[in-house]
């Protein structure tokens, strides 16, 4: 009992009984949830986005996000086109393509660590450049052919009759859960995010903390293209749509904050598996697209005004609003 | 008691923020293994010198000498790297955290780079233990513990750091007796550590029971160093924090009032708000200043703020001309003609880039528009040449911007824009902060001007001799509450430091010490 009541008050508790309660209710509604198939597209769907997440709940732990992710993955899904197709091996693509995405992470951290611009901003501007870049690269290998067997391999190769994506995803997964608990870089997100002010005075440099959480998130969600790409053994131009979007509701719902401070790598990706399974059930459901767009919309409302109440309650007593 | 040697000396220590000379020429000595307490009013220059102290400030002239050693660097992280330490007025802590990552903020106990939550949470079980904090388990997120307790960490994790100086501003503002007391042992047992303890505080009592020696300031001099022996009293204090000659000064005391007979213009009726302000009345009459003083943390800049709407409150009701606001907002007082002039020209007062006209356009915008809701600029010109006439604001034309003006210049234009609605009430917090002496003549003049036609006129200042020269009646604040209130005629300096430094405050049980 006294589990229970502990559990109950840890900060994924939301995410993961609404996963529980979204399983229970597609095994009752839908024939099709238990099945491989369906599976297979729960973890094609689940993988990609969750590797994002991580970086993501880094950036909201330490009081910031990235809206320009989905650009990123998009980008990196062009690239990897690019290069596959100009004949570079797999130990090529792969690298080079982390490399961009890392450089992307990196501006977007140059632009609101150093610079100070609000990330609202730097980030719908990195987006824009990174969406425009790749639309021009898009061009030029538009109705190309599919990826080498070695590429498609990543996409489509399992172990122990799961895709290697989700394996990586767990990897990362036990890393992050790791590093953000038990170093002191992870710890000093928390710091950060807790009271910047407060951080600066102990010594910790604020500025690096936050520009390698941005530099990080870029570098995965480069990965997340890649995956997501090598899955459908074919570049495309609608990789990654959305996703920064779904990315911050799911941290959200996982226990993340906007004014910062908390979260983890376990909600992260419970958020994720509840967008996740909540698109299942759309699809299962056959419900219409524009009804599903209200539903995510009422969701992140939901969630948003939750967070925001109590940040303002608490603002309302220092005598700040 | 044996002479101990100096440790931390302060020579010739002068800082100036613009026109405002926050420290002049200021010396002492603090030594090692002392408690040391900095005495003064607000503005009197101890949070200068103690920023300069920290690092977080380097001084004009004059230098600091640590052990002998002349510090040549200032910066936070030097001054810890040399030892000394601060804890914050404001806490610095992370609610978001445990206990035990608030005070071992550097995570000190790692194996192999992997933190190790057993051994943190032994040690600081540890550390809770022997400062009377044991029933206070290591794991707690901080969010849940008492401001006291809060406060207490905080000290803990300037303790554990092993400084050689430890500095504290107004540790006790947030504790009740019995913590306070508990603090103050801790306190006693450092200095037999042989730590220096440089305390900060305005509670009388308390500093006499636990400082070794006292120094005051005063408008950034240096007043006295005076040793804690039974000769020294709450009364030599006070004096020598006030002790000015204001014979000969540009500020005349106020002896006669010009509150106008009637039905009041403006009532607060039992204002509260929970852990800010016990319940607070007072009344304003017609052409009457009403000057509320108190020292930092007493509760008058909120209490500003909440008359005005700017914050929130728990109950109580306002009524202006008799009519009670049922909901207390700016912009239902701007309707019933009460202005507020901000303490902040920088973040809150003015429009720093947008035209001196514009300014003043701002609280009648919608007069100034025609039938057609186009702005008649015609009229507002007039309006502010008048102002800059009345005022004599120094400007290069109407079409200037505050940015390029002087602090003074920019405080009249501010004040100029209050009074273009031509309001019957205006509350006026901090209305000369930081600007020069001519320029606070001139705005005493205006502010005395306007109450002379009428103009009820609320001022919250820390300055007291401001206060006295202006009012004609003055509110002491002490700890969330106001405890005392002095008529026109019967102004001293000491008197109503004597209320603001331990007048009794409703808002706590008993005096400490």
């Amino acid at each position: 009992m006294t589990l229970l009541k502990s559990f109950a008050r840890k900060n994924e508790f939301v995410s993961a009984v609404s996963c529980v309660a979204l399983v229970v209710l597609l095994t009752v509604k839908g024939e099709v949830f238990w099945t491989a198939g369906n599976f297979e597209s729960l973890q094609a769907s689940i993988a990609p986005t969750a590797i994002m997440a991580f970086g993501m709940m880094a950036l909201l732990i330490c009081g910031y996000f990235d809206l320009s992710i989905s650009s990123t993955m998009l980008l990196a899904g062009i690239l990897c086109g690019h290069l596959e197709y100009g004949g570079a091996p797999i130990y090529v693509t792969v690298p080079l393509v982390l490399l961009a995405g890392f450089a992307v992470g990196c501006l977007n951290g140059f632009l609101v660590a150093r610079l100070r611009i609000n990330a609202l901003i730097a980030t719908i501007g990195t987006q824009y450049i990174g969406y425009g870049a790749a639309m021009l690269l898009w061009d030029k290998i538009r109705g190309g052919a599919k990826f080498s067997e070695s590429f498609i391999l990543l996409g489509e190769g399992k172990m122990l009759g799961v895709y290697y994506a989700t394996w990586i995803m767990l990897a990362l997964l036990a890393f992050f859960s790791f590093a953000l608990k038990y170093t002191s870089a992870g710890r000093q997100l928390y710091f950060v995010g807790g009271n910047r002010e407060a951080s600066r005075l102990m010594g910790f440099n604020d500025r690096r903390i936050i520009f390698g959480a941005f530099a990080a998130t870029g570098l995965l969600a480069s990965l997340a293209g890649i995956l997501a790409v090598a899955r459908i053994q074919s570049p495309s131009q609608y990789t990654g749509g959305g996703v920064h979007m779904t990315c911050m509701i799911a941290c959200v719902v996982g226990g993340g904050s906007f004014a910062g401070g908390r979260g983890s790598a376990v909600g992260a990706l419970l958020g994720v598996a509840f967008m996740s399974l909540l698109t299942n059930m759309f699809n299962l459901l056959e419900m219409k697209p524009q009804l599903q767009n209200v539903i995510i919309g009422l969701i992140l409302v939901t969630v948003i005004v939750m967070d925001g109440y109590l940040n303002l309650k608490k603002l309302r007593e220092i005598g700040k609003a | 008691m044996e002479e101990k040697p100096d440790f931390l000396k302060i020579s010739n220590i002068s800082k100036s923020y613009g026109v405002v000379k926050a420290l002049s020429d200021v010396s002492f000595s603090i030594r090692r293994g002392e408690i040391h307490t900095i005495l003064g009013e607000n503005g009197a220059g101890k949070s200068t010198l103690v920023k300069i102290i920290t690092g977080e400030a380097s001084p004009d002239q004059g230098y600091i000498e640590l052990d002998g050693a002349r510090v040549l660097s200032f910066s936070p992280r030097d001054a810890h790297k040399m030892g000394i330490y601060m804890v914050h007025q404001e806490l610095a802590i992370f609610e978001n955290l445990t206990v035990a990552e608030n005070i071992y903020t550097d995570h000190s106990f790692k194996t192999g780079g992997r933190i190790d939550y057993k051994k943190l949470y032994e040690e600081t079980g540890k550390k809770l233990d022997m400062f009377g904090l044991g029933a206070v388990a290591p794991d707690t997120p901080l969010a849940s513990l008492t401001l006291a307790n809060q406060q207490m960490i905080e000290i803990l994790r300037c303790i554990v750091a092993a400084p050689k100086v430890i500095i504290l501003d107004e540790p006790t503002s947030g504790l009740n007796d019995h913590e306070a007391g508990m603090l103050m042992d801790i306190l006693r047992r450092l200095k037999d550590e042989n730590m220096t303890i440089i305390y900060i505080s305005h509670r009388l009592k308390e500093i006499m029971r636990i400082s070794d020696r006292v120094t005051v300031l005063r408008d950034g001099h240096f007043a006295a160093t005076l040793v804690n022996d039974e000769h020294l009293t709450e009364n030599v204090l006070i004096n020598n924090m006030v002790g000015r000659d204001l014979s000969g000064s540009l500020y005349k005391i106020k002896t006669q009032s010009g509150a106008q007979e009637g039905a009041p213009l403006l009532e607060v009726k039992n204002f509260v708000k929970k852990n800010t302000l016990h319940e607070t009345n007072f009344t304003l009459s017609r052409g009457e200043v009403l000057g509320v003083f108190g020292l930092e943390g007493s509760g008058a800049s909120r209490l500003s703020r909440m008359i005005y709407g700017l914050e929130r409150f728990d109950g109580g009701s306002l009524s202006v001309s008799g009519k009670t606001i049922p909901r207390v907002t700016p912009r239902a007082l701007v309707k019933e003609r009460v202005m507020y002039l901000n303490n902040n020209r920088k973040l809150a007062g003015l429009l720093p880039d947008m035209k001196v006209t514009d300014n003043m356009s701002l609280p009648i915008l919608d007069k100034l528009s025609g039938k057609l809701g186009f702005i008649d600029f015609k009229r507002l010109a007039g309006i502010t040449e008048n102002f800059v006439r009345r005022f004599s604001i120094v400007l290069p034309s109407l079409s200037a911007k505050p940015k390029n003006l002087s602090g003074g210049n920019q405080q009249k234009v501010m004040l100029s824009a209050c009074l273009v609605p031509e309001p019957e009430i205006l509350i006026a917090n901090e209305p000369t902060r930081g600007i020069d002496v001519g320029a606070k003549t001139e705005i005493h003049k205006f502010l005395l001007e306007i109450a002379s036609k009428g103009v009820g006129v609320i001022i919250f200042s820390s300055e007291l001799p401001e206060l006295m020269s202006l009012s004609d009646r003055i509110l002491v604040m002490r700890n969330k509450a106001v405890v005392g209130e002095v008529k026109c005629g019967d102004y001293t300096e000491q008197a109503i430091m004597r209320h603001a430094a331990f007048g009794k405050s409703p808002a706590e049980g008993t005096e400490n010490g």
